[in-house]
């Protein structure tokens, strides 16, 4: 195929259109990528380590002069736990606060033991060995926090 | 200028190929290269997090390694090992007359049981190696200091990450132990409470209703701790008695998470036999 002379002009226009819109097709596909895959790590990131530091904070929290949420979720099978209020109170404020969330739930290696809200989250895990009050037969559990 | 259009619109093709292809080269290889760095990222996180998580719980297990340690050493009357003493169901005897045996060094013998403790959980940590160290226990003014220390460094490994830490750690926790064996101390070694009781019983009365009644006057508190005595045996011979006491001193202020084939918390209870009186009839 042999283009005539006339022709010469519109291609070159032609070339120059094409050019410039593959360019910019290229700068947004590049911005829009990148700026989406930043964000989604940062996502991650952000909501992996808010669990766990929110979990951690929790850990720390001060229930009374020698207590702590630690104690009473790891000593919970022996303090009374599932029949004392004061302790579910506590353990729902603090992690209202840190989780920033009314629906989450405390799971060990059996089941929910703690709940809160009409709600079955999934969205943010995090989970941390605990050291228990002596027992020849176990020492250690994985206790789970769960929030959306 | 008649062939520039094949060549142009070829160039087009090609430079245009080039372009998307690069663009979305970058989306894939960007991509990949993101997850494989948020992996990472979540990596380090989840070491510094679980390093930390361990930390507090390093705390924790010692606490409960104290509890159960000093729960069964003060149960044996203050003894780790009970081998060469006199006792009775794992209790040994103070004073056998005008002979005592009180653990000069109880606080060594707790601490000894309460490093055996800890390191089962030690033993136990997964994911984070926690180090071989010594636990030391002191009296201080303002309570009992517990002390683990080592050496060795707190590890936790992965393929993208190693970590270490300063696995030492202390608790002062409230001195009712140093309370307990001093009061007793005082009591039943320092002074010899039982033959006081039964001498003064016996210028009255020598009966075994008497020498009883005189032995419960020792039952007391004292700053948070309670003395109870139970007494197994009196015997009398006109103007001498003898009697054997089991004496339980416990801290009636503080319970403990313990073992005792069944977890839950406790007062700690000191135990120990004496045996004392006038004339040794028992």
């Amino acid at each position: 195929m042999v283009l005539g002379k006339g022709f010469a002009p519109l291609t070159l226009l032609l070339i120059g259109v094409i050019f410039t819109i593959a360019l910019i097709l290229l700068v947004v596909v590049f911005v829009f990528t990148f700026r989406y895959h930043v964000v989604s790590n940062l996502q991650l990131i952000y909501n992996y380590n808010n669990a766990e530091l929110a979990f951690l904070t929790f850990m720390r929290s001060k229930f009374d002069t020698t207590s702590t949420g630690y104690d009473i979720l790891a000593a919970r099978k022996i303090n009374g736990f599932d029949g004392n209020d004061r302790m579910k109170l506590f353990v729902e404020e603090k992690l209202n606060m840190t989780t920033l969330s009314n629906c989450y739930k405390l799971v060990d290696s059996r089941s929910t033991f703690f709940k809160v809200g009409n709600c079955d989250p999934t969205e943010n895990v995090a989970s941390f060995m605990f050291f228990i009050p002596y027992n020849p037969d176990s020492l250690i559990e994985e206790i789970t926090l769960v929030y959306d | 200028m008649k062939g520039i259009g094949p060549i142009a619109l070829a160039i087009i093709v090609v430079v245009v190929g080039l372009l998307l292809s690069g663009a979305f080269f970058n989306m894939f290889i960007g991509t990949t290269v993101i997850i494989r760095e948020t992996i990472k990222e979540k990596t380090v996180l989840n070491a510094v997090n679980k390093m930390e998580s361990i930390k507090i719980g390093v705390e924790h297990a010692l606490y409960y390694s104290f509890s159960q340690g000093a729960y069964e050493v003060l149960l044996t009357g203050g003894y780790d090992d009970l081998s060469t003493l006199r006792k009775e169901d794992d209790t040994p005897y103070w004073r056998v007359y005008d002979k005592t045996y009180y653990p000069a060094d109880y606080l060594e013998n707790i601490a000894s049981r309460v490093d055996s403790i800890f390191e089962e959980y030690r033993k136990a940590s997964v994911d984070v190696f926690i180090p071989d160290g010594e636990i030391e226990m002191t009296h201080i003014p303002n309570g009992l200091l517990i002390n683990f220390h080592s050496t060795g460094l707190l590890k936790y490994e992965t393929e993208f990450v190693r970590l270490y830490d300063n696995p030492n750690t202390t608790l002062i926790l409230k001195d009712s132990i140093k309370t307990m064996f001093e009061r007793s101390r005082e009591m039943f070694i320092d002074q010899d409470s039982i033959r006081d009781k039964i001498v003064e019983a016996c210028q009255v009365a020598c009966t075994v209703e008497n020498i009883r009644q005189e032995l419960k006057s020792l039952e007391q508190t004292y700053d948070g701790i309670e003395i109870q005595l139970d007494v197994k045996n009196i015997i009398t011979d006109g103007m001498d008695g003898a009697a054997l006491v089991l004496v339980i001193v416990r801290d009636k202020e503080n319970e403990y998470p313990v073992y005792d084939y069944l977890s839950h918390y406790t007062n700690l209870e000191l135990r120990f036999y004496v045996l004392s009186g006038t004339k040794q009839l028992i």
